[in-house]
């Protein structure tokens, strides 16, 4: 088989792989070496469905001996299969990387014979880039569940990062869905948290010690699958995140690429709800919220209709309106319409010079949202009115759904 | 008062330091661009680098290497009227301190500030979107055509990734071009004017290799979109189509 066919198989084959991220690693360049590592990460390009590129996404192999029910490679499917050499992928990532199409390889595979054989591949791969090219770009290495933890002691050799998909939020739905059983993801992803604190310890007393992936480690769930609330994914993102210490969790809006009676049936995958997902992850991650404030026990769902952020103020109001130049960082941070880099922005300007509607504009706040929670020297904006429905639709207009920015607030002032 | 210099940033700094204690309005234009005005009479400056040290020196220790950068950028922005913009935030920076970069409440600054974010934001998606081909020769050639006068800015970022490589970068809009072989970065000196203009790639032709590795770049870019998330309008958000023309993936639509 020619090498442009195995990368279009296994490139479509990794595509269900949500993350792309190239950052957490700063690295510079060596002589006689290619390749650095960037801390925030690159975009390289950006395919047809918006997603970014960042790595070259591919699979070792799709052969694989499991037959997870929403996995396009599950045993039982009839696609064509295909299997890198290590040699192929070496080179491939080098001629790409010197090219500037990508920032370095995401590496996954099917499960061949075992766990450990097929992580020895993957270790393979980012051993040869790293000792023998001399390649210093950014390598994201899977985890296959079930590795042993001498295996991932040596993958965060030689990987940026690391990573063990959960697939789905609960175990009752991964023993529907797949073969996998919680011990074989949960296991690794302790191995690599505790091989990470340990290395840090030890490197804060010999600081030549290599780093041991030092951009962490992330995992992936898919969302619309299995019947679970947003609250439960949105509590155990929270428990990765501060007993894990990960550094993202991706979700993966299910599509579905199988029939099996196990799966339901959807049309389109369920974007708009990813994309909730995504903003209560940031507000978890940026903003300084608990997964509790952001998912009640009592509307255990995220609102289509509404962001998270500005349903958690409206259920607030008694601690708004805000006085911008007096108040807190970390209220500001949570009134709707001022994000992070505006909030940082009306810290610094106050030293400045008190500041008004106008400054809080060209700041960059969206006062269309923010104005109905907040106050400029004692007072509100002009014409502003403070009625639960008012707000309500004020919020419901300018919250972004999923894809492209949503516009049709511009629309509606019209009338 | 208006004072014109020769376009360089030597020439721009020399002005700053003659314009600074002038009292009333100030605006500094490239001598090539200036339009003459029927009652304004421009000061011609002389380029003096005593002078634009000065100032550098007065700007790196008001507000260190980030603040100067700003500065940088702002001037490379290559707007209209970016030279008077940046008079402004640094007159501003030298009375104020550097707290004046978040002075949002002053228009002229936040004006200046978002020359500096278009900037910046161009880089950051250079450093993406920059693609080399290999040419007859074994140069990594990468053709481009910012909006910004950006090249001198993310240079430092491929030289010390690609050390071991010949690379060219090649801004064909401004007929500028920097070659790095070896650890040696230096600017292209071309024949004339129209060279300076021209892409290297069909001159030179390309290496033995190169058209497999961009057809199996752009089979992979295709294969990697997944069909029922296709949205196009996001894809040109992120990736704005007056830059398509030297993407390898999209050149060819």
């Amino acid at each position: 088989m020619e090498l442009v066919e195995k990368l279009e198989i296994l490139g479509a084959a990794a595509k269900f792989d949500a993350s792309c991220s190239s950052s957490g690693s700063s690295r510079k360049g060596v002589e006689g070496g290619i390749g650095s590592a960037y801390r925030a990460g690159i975009c390289h390009s950006w395919a047809a469905d918006g997603r970014c590129i960042s790595l070259l996404k591919v699979l070792f192999t799709n052969y694989c001996i499991n037959d997870c029910a929403y996995c396009i490679n599950r045993r039982s499917n009839d696609v064509k299969r295909a299997t890198f050499t290590v040699d192929e992928l070496v080179s491939l990532t080098m001629n790409f990387y010197k090219r500037n199409y990508i920032e370095g390889l995401f590496l996954s595979s099917g499960i061949i014979k075992n766990a450990d054989f097929t992580m020895e591949k993957l270790i393979a791969v980012a051993k040869k880039l790293r000792n023998e090219e001399n390649f210093h770009g950014y390598i994201h290495l899977k985890v296959i569940p079930g590795a042993s933890d001498i295996l991932i002691k040596e993958a965060g050799l030689y990987a940026d990062r690391v990573s063990v998909n959960i697939e789905l939020p609960s175990e009752k739905s991964l023993k529907l869905l797949t073969e996998k059983s919680k011990e074989s993801i949960i296991k690794p992803m302790t191995d690599i948290t505790s091989d990470i604190v340990e290395n840090r310890e030890e490197r804060r007393k010999t600081k030549k010690l290599p780093m041991f992936a030092p951009a962490g480690q992330t995992t992936q769930l898919i969302v619309g699958a299995t019947p679970e609330t947003d609250r439960k994914i949105v509590k155990l993102t929270e428990a990765f995140y501060k007993k894990f210490s990960m550094k993202r969790v991706y979700y993966s809006a299910f599509v579905p690429v199988n029939s099996d009676n196990r799966l339901p049936i959807v049309s389109m995958p369920p974007l708009d709800r990813e994309h909730r997902l995504y903003q209560a992850d940031w507000l978890m991650r940026f903003y300084g919220f608990q997964a509790d404030e952001i998912v009640t026990e009592e509307n255990p769902f995220l609102s289509d209709d509404i962001d998270p952020k500005a349903v958690w103020a409206m259920r607030n109001m008694h601690l708004f309106p805000l006085e911008i130049n007096t108040a807190a960082f970390e209220m500001i941070l949570r009134v709707p319409g001022i994000g992070r880099k505006s909030a940082f922005r009306i810290i610094y300007a106050r030293k400045n010079g008190s500041l008004d509607f106008d400054d809080l504009k060209r700041i960059g706040v969206v006062l269309k949202r923010a104005r109905y929670f907040i106050t400029c020297k004692g007072k509100m904006m002009a014409d502003t009115i403070i009625a639960e429905l008012t707000v309500f639709e004020a919020m419901k207009t300018t919250s972004t759904k999923a894809g492209a920015v949503d516009h049709t607030y511009e629309q509606l002032l019209l009338f | 008062m208006i004072f014109i210099y020769d376009s360089t940033f030597e020439g721009f700094l020399s002005a700053v330091f003659d314009a600074f204690p002038v009292k009333e309005e100030v605006s500094i234009e490239k001598k090539d661009c200036w339009q003459p005005l029927l009652f304004a009479e421009p000061v011609e400056v002389k380029t003096e680098p005593e002078k634009a040290e000065r100032v550098a020196e007065k700007l790196l220790s008001i507000c260190g290497h980030r603040g100067f950068s700003a500065i940088v950028q702002i001037f490379l922005s290559e707007a209209e009227g970016c030279e008077t913009a940046a008079f402004y935030l640094i007159k501003s920076v030298i009375k104020y301190g550097s707290k004046s970069f978040s002075r949002f409440q002053d228009e002229k600054i936040t004006h200046a500030m978002e020359l500096r974010k278009k900037v910046s934001k161009e880089c950051d998606r250079f450093l993406g979107i920059l693609r080399f081909s290999e040419l007859s020769n074994g140069v990594f050639y990468a053709p481009c055509e910012p909006d910004h006068n950006i090249i001198p800015l993310i240079a430092g970022h491929f030289y010390e990734r690609l050390l071991g490589t010949k690379w060219m970068i090649h801004d064909l809009r401004r007929g500028f071009a920097l070659y790095h072989s070896n650890g040696n970065m230096e600017n292209v000196e071309f024949i004339d004017e129209l060279t300076s203009h021209l892409n290297m790639a069909n001159l030179l032709g390309k290496s033995e290799n190169e058209e497999d590795f961009a057809e199996m770049w752009c089979r992979y870019f295709k294969t990697i979109a997944i069909e029922t998330r296709i949205n196009p309008k996001l894809q040109r958000q992120f990736m704005p189509q007056r830059y398509w023309k030297y993407l390898t993936e999209k050149k060819n639509g």
